[in-house]
C-alpha cells in the first residue's frame, strides 16, 4: 500500500488522552524537577487549589497569597475584598520558579530575549543590514557591522562591503546568530560576531513550534551517529528553527583547546572568505541518511508533543536505531515515529 | 506574513544531491513512491450533495463541498434531462490563499477536464476551501483527493417529473431514495491527480515543498480506476511548475521522453491503490453514517 | 464559461455574436478553411510565421494557422522597477500574458482576462521558462504578450451538431474535450510564435521551443455500436487536429506539448482525454510521439522564420552599402 488513509479520529477528552502525562508540558513535574503536588506546604493550598502544572485560562485567579511574585503571563488585580491577587492572562499551565509564578502557553510565537541562539532566514537585503525571519512577531535585523567581515573582524566596514552585501548573506540564506539587543517594540537585533555563528551549510532545515524547544545551556549539539554517519551538528534555535548538518571542525575549535573563549584577536586572523561560501562540503550518503534520521526523530518527538532537548534527542536517536529502522523504511512505516517516541520515553524513565 | 522565501543555495544543493543518490534519500526517509498519510472524512456538510475534508501533515487541510444545481442547458433553451450521454459540468474554484504558488490549480485543472459524468442536466460546483496552507501552496494531491472523496460521496435527489423539454424538473425530497453520482462498484471511479517530480534519474511521488523546489521536472498525472481489476485509465497529464533549484547550468531544461514514461509509469503503478484506498475509506464512513 | 457581469462602460455588442452575412461569391474555401479532406493525418496545416512586425517592441511575431491568427510581442529585458516590494532577482523574471481579442471567437470575450486566458498564460510560461537563459539577465524582466486575433471557435463543448435544418436534434456524439482541444491548438500556436518573437528580440536561449498537437481517434470502422472503452488497437492518430465538428467522432485524447528539438526535451506537456494503461504507458507514448512529430514540423517553420528575418536585415544592410552590392542582388529579386 503506497498510501495510508486514516479515518478521522473522534475528539479525545483531555482526561483520557495521555496517561503518561508526557505532553508538551510535563504536568506533574515542577520546573525545578520535583513533584510538587500533594506533599506541598499549606501555603500552596492557598492558591485556591491551583498548583504548578494546572491549566488556567485568561482572567482566572491564580493566587491571592501575597507571598508569590507575578511572572510572565500574569497580571496583578484587586479581588472583591480589596486584596492584591495574581490573575492569569494566558491559557496555559502554571509554572513556579521559587516564588515566581508564571503561565506558559501551550502554543505561542517566539519572543526573542537577549542572548538567545536563533536560526534565521534572510528575508530582505537592505543597504546596511538584513531583515531576518526568526519566527518572532517582528523580523529581526542584522547589521552589516554585526557580522564578521572577511579578512579580519575588527576592520572597519567600508562602502565596498556595503556594495557587496549580497556576497555575505543573500535572500533565503540561513544563518545561526545570537540576539544582541532588543529595541523597545520587541524587535531583535542579531549578531554573528563569533565563529560559532554565521552561514549554515551541509545540512537540512526544519521548523517546529518555538514552545517545543527546551531552553538549555547550549543549543548547539554535536551527536555521534551510527552506520558510519560520523558526527552530526544540531543547531536547536530557541525560536523553533532547527538546522541539522554534518559536523564541521569550526575555526573556533581548530584554534585551540580554549575554544569556548575565543578571543577577539584570534578571530581577526581566522575569519576568511570561506565563511560566506555557498558550497557544501563532500557529504557521504551514510551521513545524509543519519541526518535524515535525526530529522525524523525531531518530527516524531514534536508530533507526540514531547519537548526537544539534548537528552530526548539522544534517546530518540537511540530508539530509532533500536527499532531497527535501518535503511529507508522509516517513511513507509507510519507508526514508526510513535514507537520510537514511546521507546525513548521508556528509556528516560529507566534512567 | 512575508511571502514564502526560497531555500538557501546550500539547502538546495544538499537536497538535490541527496535525491539524486542511488538509492535516493528523501528528507523524511520516505520511499520514492510512498505517499504521506492523509486523513479523509466525507459527507459532513449538511447543505452539500457531497463533501470531504482532507488533512495532510505538511500540505495542509482542505474542505470540498459539492453543490449540484439544475442548470439551463446553454445550447437548447431550457433545462433538459437526458438520461444517457450527458455530462455533469464541474467547475472548480479554489477559495482561500496560496493560489499563486507553484503547482496551484494544476490538480484541479486535471479534474475539471476529466470529471464529467453521465447524469443528466446537473451542473455541480466543487468549491474547495483551503483551511490551512502553511507551506506556501496547495498540493495538487490534497485538492484532488478532497474532490475525489467528495464526488464519491455525492448523492443526487431522485427526479419525479416526466422528462420533457421546457419543463422545470421536480425532484423528490426523500434522501433515502437519492441516487449516488457514482454507483458503487461501477467504473470508472472518480479520478485522482498525483503530483510527481524528477530529480536526476529518480522520480518521487507526492513531493514535499522542498522537494518541488529542488526538482527539475514536475508533472501532475490524473488517473481513474477503469475496472475492478485495478486497471487505470490515464485522463490527464499536465506540467507542474518546479523550482529547478538544485541543478547546474546547462542541465535538463525539460523532460526527455524516457523520463516522461518513467514518471507516468510510476503514477500508473500506484494510482489504483490510492483510488481504491480512498474509495474504501469513503464507503466505510458512508456505511457507518 | 461563467456568465460575465455586463460591461456598462462601453457600447456592447450582443454577447453571443451575430451571424455574418455569407456571400456565395466569396470563394468557399476561404470561409471554411478547416481540415481539408486532402490533408493526410500526419501532416500539419500550413503555418504562416513572420517576425519583426511590431517596431516599438524588442521582438515580435505574427502567426497564422488556418483560422488561428495571433501576434506576440516581447518586451525587455528591461530593469525591474525599483520599489520596496520588488524582490531581488538573480535571474530574469519572465511574465507571459495571453489575451483573446474581444472579436476572436463567436462568443465575445471580455476585456479582463478570464480563467482560460490566465491558464494559457501560465502554460506558455512553463513552456518557455526553461529555454531562456535567464541567469544572463539578472534584475530584469522579460515580458511575452500574446494577442489572439482570431481562433477556431472553441464554442460550447456539448453543442456538436445540435441544430440541423433549423431544429434541435440529439447529437450523434458528445465531443466533450472540444473546448480544451481548441485551447490546446491555440497554446501550441502561442508557443511557436513566442519562440520566434524571443529569437527576434535577441534573447539568449538554450533552444527554440515549438508547439505540437496530436489527437488519437478510434478508427472509424469500429466506432459504430461499440463503447469506446472496449476498443482495442484500432487507433488513428491525427497531427494538428481541427476543431471543426468531426464526422468520425470525438478524439479519445489530445496531447499538446512544447518541444525543444535540438535537446529532445519536452518543456510543457498537457494530455487530456482517456488513454488505457493496460500496457503501461504505450498508448501515451504513441500519442506523445505524434505530438513531438507535429512539433518538429512546426520547428522547421520556426527556424525558417527566424532566418528569414535575419536574411532580410542582412540584405537590407548590403543594399544600403553600395560597396556590398554584388551578385547577391539577383538572388534578392528572385
Amino acid at each position: 500500500m503506497p498510501i495510508q488513509i486514516i479515518a478521522p479520529a473522534p475528539f479525545r477528552d483531555a482526561g483520557d488522552s495521555d496517561e503518561e502525562g508526557e505532553g508538551g508540558v510535563r504536568l506533574d513535574i515542577d520546573n525545578d524537577g520535583d513533584i510538587a503536588m500533594e506533599g506541598d506546604s499549606q501555603s500552596h493550598r492557598k492558591t485556591q487549589g491551583r498548583h504548578a502544572g494546572q491549566i488556567v485560562t485568561p482572567g482566572e485567579l491564580v493566587t491571592d497569597d501575597s507571598q508569590w511574585m507575578r511572572g510572565h503571563g500574569t497580571y496583578l488585580s484587586t479581588s472583591d475584598d480589596g486584596a492584591q491577587c495574581i490573575v492569569s492572562s494566558l491559557a496555559g499551565t502554571i509554572f513556579k520558579t521559587n516564588k515566581l509564578l508564571s503561565i506558559h502557553a501551550l502554543r505561542f510565537r517566539y519572543v526573542p530575549e537577549i542572548g538567545d541562539l536563533v536560526v534565521g532566514r534572510i528575508l530582505e537585503v537592505q543597504t546596511k543590514r538584513w531583515r531576518v525571519d526568526i519566527a518572532a512577531p517582528h523580523s529581526a535585523t542584522l547589521l552589516l557591522s554585526s557580522i564578521n567581515l572577511p579578512g579580519g573582524i575588527l576592520r572597519k566596514r567600508t562602502s565596498t562591503d556595503e556594495l557587496q552585501i549580497r556576497t555575505f548573506f543573500s535572500e533565503g540564506d540561513l544563518l545561526v546568530a545570537e540576539v544582541q539587543t532588543l529595541n523597545s517594540d520587541g524587535q531583535a537585533s542579531l549578531h554573528t560576531r563569533s565563529l560559532k555563528y554565521g552561514k549554515l551549510r551541509n545540512g537540512v532545515f526544519l521548523t517546529v513550534d518555538a514552545g517545543m524547544i527546551r531552553r538549555m545551556k547550549s543549543h548547539v549539539l554535536t551527536m555521534p551517529t551510527s552506520n558510519g554517519g560520523g558526527d552530526v551538528d544540531i543547531y536547536l534555535g530557541v525560536n523553533g528553527y532547527i538546522w541539522i548538518a554534518k559536523h564541521t571542525v569550526s575555526l573556533a575549535e581548530g584554534a585551540g583547546s580554549d575554544a569556548k573563549s575565543v578571543s577577539i584577536t584570534r578571530l581577526e586572523e581566522e575569519a576568511s572568505e570561506a565563511i560566506y561560501s555557498n558550497a557544501n562540503e563532500e557529504i557521504s550518503p551514510e551521513t545524509r541518511a543519519e541526518i535524515a534520521r535525526i530529522g525524523c526523530v525531531v518530527r516524531a518527538l514534536v508530533k507526540a508533543n514531547v519537548k526537544i532537548d539534548e537528552e530526548m534527542l539522544n534517546l530518540g536517536y537511540e530508539a530509532a536505531l533500536e527499532e531497527s529502522l535501518v535503511g529507508f523504511d522509516w517513511g513507509t512505516d507510519t507508526d514508526a515515529g510513535k514507537r520510537v517516541v514511546d521507546l525513548a520515553l521508556a528509556m528516560r524513565r529507566r534512567e | 506574513m512575508p511571502p514564502p522565501t526560497p531555500l538557501s543555495p546550500p539547502e538546495l544543493s544538499y537536497l538535490y544531491t541527496s535525491l539524486t543518490l542511488s538509492p535516493p534519500i528523501r528528507p523524511d526517509l520516505r520511499a520514492p513512491s510512498q505517499f504521506r498519510p492523509i486523513v479523509a472524512e466525507c459527507s459532513f456538510l449538511p447543505h452539500c450533495n457531497g463533501s470531504a475534508r482532507i488533512c495532510m501533515a505538511e500540505a495542509g487541510e482542505c474542505i470540498v463541498g459539492i453543490k449540484a444545481e439544475v442548470e439551463k442547458d446553454r445550447t437548447t433553451k431550457y433545462a433538459t434531462i437526458i438520461e444517457r450521454d450527458k455530462w455533469i459540468e464541474v467547475t472548480v474554484e479554489v477559495a482561500g490563499g496560496g493560489a499563486s504558488g507553484p503547482g496551484s490549480g494544476v490538480g484541479v485543472g486535471g479534474i475539471s477536464g476529466a470529471e464529467r459524468r453521465a447524469v443528466g442536466g446537473w451542473s455541480s460546483d466543487i468549491g474547495p476551501v483551503l483551511l490551512l496552507t502553511p507551506t506556501s501552496h496547495p498540493s495538487p494531491l490534497l485538492l484532488s483527493a478532497a474532490a475525489n472523496v467528495a464526488l464519491d460521496s455525492t448523492f443526487l435527489p431522485k427526479l419525479t417529473s416526466p422528462h420533457e423539454v421546457d419543463d422545470i424538473p421536480a425532484f423528490s425530497d426523500d434522501w433515502a431514495i437519492s441516487t449516488p453520482l457514482y454507483e458503487p462498484a461501477t467504473f470508472p471511479r472518480p479520478p485522482i491527480s498525483l503530483p510527481i517530480v524528477a530529480v536526476g534519474d529518480n522520480v518521487f511521488l507526492d513531493p514535499s515543498v522542498a522537494e518541488v523546489a529542488a526538482a527539475e521536472v514536475g508533472l501532475v498525472v490524473t488517473l481513474t480506476l477503469a475496472d475492478s481489476e485495478g486497471n487505470c485509465d490515464l485522463v490527464g497529464v499536465r506540467g507542474m511548475e518546479v523550482g529547478r533549484g538544485g541543478g547546474k547550468e546547462g542541465e535538463r531544461k525539460g523532460t526527455s521522453r524516457k523520463l516522461l514514461r518513467q514518471m507516468v509509469d510510476a503514477c500508473i503503478r500506484e494510482a489504483g491503490d490510492v483510488i481504491k484506498g480512498l474509495g474504501e475509506s469513503t464507503r466505510q464512513q458512508m456505511f457507518r453514517a | 464559461m461563467a456568465s460575465r457581469a455586463p460591461d456598462r462602460r462601453r457600447n456592447n455588442p450582443p454577447s453571443h455574436g451575430t451571424t455574418p452575412p455569407v456571400f456565395l461569391s466569396t470563394s468557399a474555401g476561404d470561409i471554411n478553411p478547416v481540415q481539408a479532406p486532402s490533408r493526410p493525418p500526419d501532416e500539419i496545416r500550413k503555418i504562416f510565421l513572420r517576425t519583426g512586425l511590431v517596431s516599438s517592441v524588442t521582438g515580435s511575431s505574427f502567426l497564422e494557422i488556418a483560422p488561428l491568427k495571433l501576434s506576440v510581442s516581447v518586451l525587455g529585458p528591461r530593469p525591474l522597477p525599483r520599489t520596496s516590494t520588488t524582490p531581488f532577482a538573480a535571474q530574469a523574471i519572465l511574465t507571459t500574458e495571453v489575451k483573446f481579442a474581444p472579436f476572436a471567437s463567436t462568443v465575445r470575450r471580455g476585456y479582463v482576462r478570464d480563467s482560460s486566458e490566465r491558464d494559457l498564460g501560465s502554460r506558455l510560461y512553463q513552456a518557455l521558462v526553461g529555454a531562456i537563459r535567464r541567469e544572463l539577465y539578472p534584475k530584469s524582466r522579460i515580458e511575452v504578450v500574446v494577442t489572439i486575433l482570431d481562433s477556431e471557435d472553441e464554442g460550447d463543448e456539448v453543442n456538436t451538431v445540435c441544430i440541423e435544418e433549423g431544429k434541435t436534434v440529439e447529437p450523434r456524439f458528445w465531443d466533450v474535450g472540444r473546448s480544451e482541444r481548441a485551447l490546446g491548438v491555440v497554446l501550441a500556436g502561442c508557443i511557436t510564435a513566442a519562440s520566434a518573437a524571443l529569437a527576434d528580440a535577441g534573447i539568449e536561449m538554450f533552444d527554440l521551443v515549438s508547439g505540437g498537437v496530436a489527437s488519437v481517434f478510434v478508427d472509424g470502422s469500429e466506432v459504430k455500436g461499440k463503447a469506446k472503452e472496449g476498443a482495442g488497437p484500432g487507433r488513428r492518430y491525427v497531427r494538428d487536429p481541427s476543431i471543426a465538428p468531426l464526422d468520425e467522432g470525438a478524439p479519445l485524447a489530445t496531447c499538446v506539448l512544447g518541444y525543444m528539438a535540438a535537446r529532445d526535451e519536452i518543456s510543457e506537456l498537457w494530455i487530456s482525454g482517456r488513454l488505457g494503461t493496460k500496457s503501461g504507458t504505450a498508448e501515451m507514448d504513441e500519442l506523445v510521439d505524434e505530438a513531438v512529430a507535429a512539433a518538429r514540423s512546426s520547428r522547421g517553420v520556426l527556424n525558417e522564420a527566424a532566418k528569414e528575418r535575419i536574411q532580410f536585415i542582412v540584405d537590407k544592410a548590403q543594399s544600403a552599402d553600395p560597396s556590398a552590392v554584388g551578385g547577391k542582388d539577383t538572388e534578392m529579386t528572385g
